[in-house]
């Protein structure tokens, strides 16, 4: 691998598949082939974590909570159903 | 691919990342047992049904808050899934389901009272201004025992920046990060949820997550 602008149409292509590797998607040869680029791409590589480095950020994200005041119409709301 | 430039102090040698595997995302309110709840309810049990309308509201206020965007036409979404549970939980064919029919229910909801409402004037919402009950008021709580307040101060920021970044996404973008990153879908379920294919499913969550990189870079990096 000797850069960023020799290996542009492959970290190209290669992108195009980051998501499914990190979500392990791909086939174990795949896998082995993106890891051997991304061991020597510095581009790939830093995409790599970014894009893992966003989904942790997601996934530790969602603590939106219901407040509370809406809690309690969607609450007297339901009652109001139950009671029919 | 795009030569990243590396701004700030962020270590960007290659080093290994590696994949994990389908359905690892946490799933907050994966592990009730929505289904019991289903069918007991379904059976006429009036105590069930109220568990099932309760962490249904959870669930579905957070969906209704990141499709509509806007905490006015979240409630109003949120409402419509619940009263729609309640009718129609005893003909839910597939109680296992409930999660993405529950979804679908909101979704629904949300391009419904979109429609209706076409023709006001759009509300602009300051990304800024925090959606009230959200997490903005309690970022940084110093009450918090379980974290030391430079973590605190650290996960609070990244959240406003994720909340920004993520109002930079289409709508239909937006949901299927929160259904598949945030509350742990498969990538099967999102399908059915939104209504397209698997493959759309990954090609748009693959979009979103690069959109949502550059997006967090801009503050961040």
């Amino acid at each position: 691998m000797s850069g960023p602008i020799r290996e542009d149409a492959r970290c190209r292509a290669l992108l195009l598949e980051l998501s499914r590797y990190l979500d392990g998607e791909l086939t174990s040869a795949r896998c082995r082939e993106i890891q051997q680029h991304i061991k020597s791409c510095t581009c790939c590589a830093t995409m790599a974590v970014r894009l893992r480095e966003t989904m942790d950020a997601c996934r530790a994200a969602n603590e939106q909570q219901l407040p509370g005041d809406v809690r309690e119409r969607a609450h007297a709301r339901i009652k109001a159903q139950l009671r029919g | 691919m795009k030569k990243v430039t590396n701004k700030g102090s962020r270590v960007t040698k290659p080093r290994p990342v590696n994949p994990v595997s389908e359905g690892a995302a946490p799933g907050p309110g994966r592990e009730q047992d929505y289904a019991g709840m289903v069918r007991a309810a379904a059976g006429g049990d009036e105590a069930a049904m109220e568990r099932l309308l309760m962490h249904a509201q959870e669930v579905a206020w957070r969906f209704s808050l990141a499709v509509c965007g806007h905490a006015d036409d979240a409630e109003d979404a949120m409402q419509e899934a619940l009263i729609k549970t309640y009718r129609y939980t005893g003909q839910i064919r597939d109680p296992e389901a409930f999660r993405p029919w529950l979804y679908r229910t909101v979704r629904n909801a949300c391009l419904m009272s979109r429609r209706k409402k076409a023709h006001e004037p759009a509300r602009v919402e300051s990304l800024d201004e925090p959606i009230p009950g959200s997490d903005a008021a309690t970022d940084g709580d110093p009450s918090d025992p379980g974290r030391n307040p430079e973590e605190l101060a650290a996960n609070a920021g990244l959240r406003r920046r994720l909340r920004k970044a993520l109002r930079t996404l289409p709508g239909p973008y937006r949901a299927i990060v929160f259904l598949r990153e945030m509350e742990g879908l498969s990538t099967r379920e999102v399908a059915t949820v939104m209504g397209i294919s698997e493959d759309n499913v990954k090609t748009r969550l693959h979009r979103a997550r690069v959109a949502l990189q550059a997006e967090l870079g801009k503050v961040e990096r």
